[in-house]
């Protein structure tokens, strides 16, 4: 009896946990769908007015919303290219020692204060002439990615079966040959989901964008921000919640090649 | 036969160890050198006209930032700040981590999958989230207030309560996630073993599980400590000015008085104190901890 009453509490713990998580979501989601001009949850009647308004009659969201993306893309495209490059050489070092420590090399940008970072970055650019337009906030973004795209690639390479490329090596393959044959099949689908990542990650990223980025390269939660500083809009709710869709239709090729039980335990 | 990128590709295949060369160089060029920088310009005099007097070496920063009594308070308070909603985080989060190991299919899955749709959210929307609900006419206090658990509506938004729960809500995943890879992997035997020798389930959590979980809680622990400590959304959308933050500081001075050399110094400060908590943090762990429970850390 008291074991079963114990079961109960904890379960109703982790669903009150779960509601935790999600209740914000909704709050989002809903918010953007409320009729009138102001951000109650639940809203009290339902309407698509501050989407239309987004889509049609706001040049700068439209605006940031292209600069998201450029960035976004860039993003994926450098971090991936530099992570999946590491991943593959740092098995080449004949250390232990030394593997940790380009290990640690590559993955310390991640405990470090992002504030810190972000203001560093502000005044080492201006400073070094990178500027404040969309390469800046690309390096930036790519310094915050790196580190995922590399776990990400690391785990998917130690699961590659090498045999299959000893093979095609003795069966006459030049090297590149055998990379592409043998090994490229087997680790694509992680090298995907890690680009995908690091493009969802630059999508929502804040403070980097925050401090680093001039007038013309804000990204959607620069303006997010901007937006919230003078008054709680409805807009603000719309962008979020295109966002979380954005995010979730990058996602899903994300889960396809990896599942949420991995994916979850590689992050 | 051997063009010149036919040569590149055999040598990257050949030796891959030259493949960590573009981002270890980008790491030091960019990472490195902005830390640099930053040490560097704190050490910088302040000027009336432009952001700092270019060349030059001081101390001076420091110097009257150990003065600034404000500023001490404010560097106290994020302190204070990081350690209640890294120990709040924590609790839920090992719960929450521990309730997705040990349920299996669609729950798991759905628990999973719930922290991995809270990742995708911007910082800013996961704040932004919680103002229609804390608000003094907001969800929590209309449910508050009407199951008569409070008479008035509480003061949750531009209070400590508020900044807590937006913080506490942000690292969530950031403790989830590693304490669930920890687990996973988890022997599930040794706690039916310790349930058999007669162990409750608390006292069998606390034995087994708990031990087992340290390096992902850890790792999750210094990620979430590092992170609310210099907070900078959370408080000024959720907070009022008294729930500032270092962050807070440091980015009126880039912002707003032009003072790069003590925003710089402000945020080298802070960043020491981070490290200083949760150094020690950790070697308590390595030494009164379980085995191989710091492994996980750099």
């Amino acid at each position: 009896m008291n074991r079963r009453l114990g079961t109960l509490a904890f379960r109703g713990v982790v669903a009150a946990l779960l509601g935790f998580v999600l209740l914000p979501v909704a709050v989002v989601v809903a918010t953007s769908l409320n009729a009138a001009p102001d951000v109650v949850f639940p809203p009290d009647r339902l309407s698509l007015r501050w989407y239309r308004a987004f889509l049609f009659e706001e040049p700068e969201w439209r605006h940031a919303f292209v600069n998201s993306v450029v960035v976004a893309t860039g993003t994926a495209v450098l971090a991936t290219l530099l992570g999946t490059a590491g991943a593959y050489g740092v098995r080449g070092l004949p250390d232990g020692r030394l593997r940790r420590a380009v290990t640690t090399v590559i993955v310390l940008p991640l405990p470090t204060p992002v504030v810190v970072l972000a203001l560093a970055l502000s005044v080492y650019f201006a400073r070094i002439g990178v500027g404040s337009g969309h390469v800046a906030v690309v390096l930036g973004h790519t310094l915050v990615t790196v580190p995922f795209v590399y776990v990400v690639v690391r785990a998917t390479l130690a699961r590659v079966d090498w045999q299959i490329r000893e093979a095609a090596l003795d069966l006459g393959a030049t090297r590149w040959q055998a990379f592409r044959e043998a090994v490229a099949p087997q680790i694509r689908a992680g090298v995907l989901a890690a680009g995908f990542v690091a493009a969802v990650l630059s999508l929502h990223e804040f403070l980097i964008a925050l401090f680093v980025a001039g007038v013309d390269a804000r990204t959607l939660p620069v303006l997010e921000w901007t937006a919230l500083r003078n008054f709680v809009d409805p807009t603000v709710s719309v962008v979020s919640t295109l966002l979380i869709l954005l995010a979730a239709v990058l996602s899903v090729p994300v889960v396809a090649a990896l599942g949420v039980e991995r994916l979850a335990r590689e992050l | 036969m051997r063009t010149a990128l036919g040569r590149v590709q055999a040598r990257a295949v050949d030796r891959p160890v030259l493949l960590v060369v573009p981002v270890v160089a980008f790491e030091l060029v960019v990472f490195a050198g902005a830390l640099v920088y930053l040490l560097r310009l704190s050490l910088t005099r302040s000027a009336v006209s432009g952001a700092y007097a270019a060349g030059t070496w001081t101390l001076t920063n420091y110097g009257a930032l150990l003065a600034d009594g404000y500023l001490q308070g404010r560097l106290l308070y994020s302190l204070g700040l990081g350690v209640v909603v890294t120990a709040v985080t924590l609790v839920l989060g090992f719960v929450y981590a521990y309730a997705a190991a040990r349920a299996d299919g669609v729950r798991r899955t759905v628990l999973l999958g719930a922290v991995l749709v809270e990742l995708l959210l911007s910082i800013v929307i996961k704040v932004y989230a919680w103002v229609p609900l804390l608000a003094p006419e907001g969800t929590v206090n209309a449910v508050f207030v009407g199951l008569g658990v409070v008479d008035a509506p509480l003061r949750l938004l531009g209070s400590d309560v508020g900044v807590v729960v937006g913080l506490v809500y942000s690292m969530l995943p950031y403790v989830v996630l590693p304490t669930y890879a920890t687990l996973a992997t988890m022997d599930t035997t040794t706690v039916a073993a310790a349930r058999d020798l007669g162990a409750s389930r608390l006292q069998s959590v606390r034995a087994v599980v708990v031990p087992q979980a340290t390096p992902g809680l850890l790792a999750g622990g210094v990620t979430a400590f590092a992170w609310s400590t210099v907070a900078f959304a959370a408080p000024t959308i959720l907070g009022s000015p008294s729930q500032a933050t270092v962050a807070n500081e440091a980015a009126r001075f880039v912002d707003v008085t032009y003072d790069w050399p003590r925003a710089a110094a402000l945020s080298v400060e802070a960043v020491v104190a981070v490290v200083l908590v949760a150094g020690c943090a950790v070697a308590l762990v390595r030494r009164y901890g379980p085995r191989g429970a710091t492994e996980g850390l750099l």
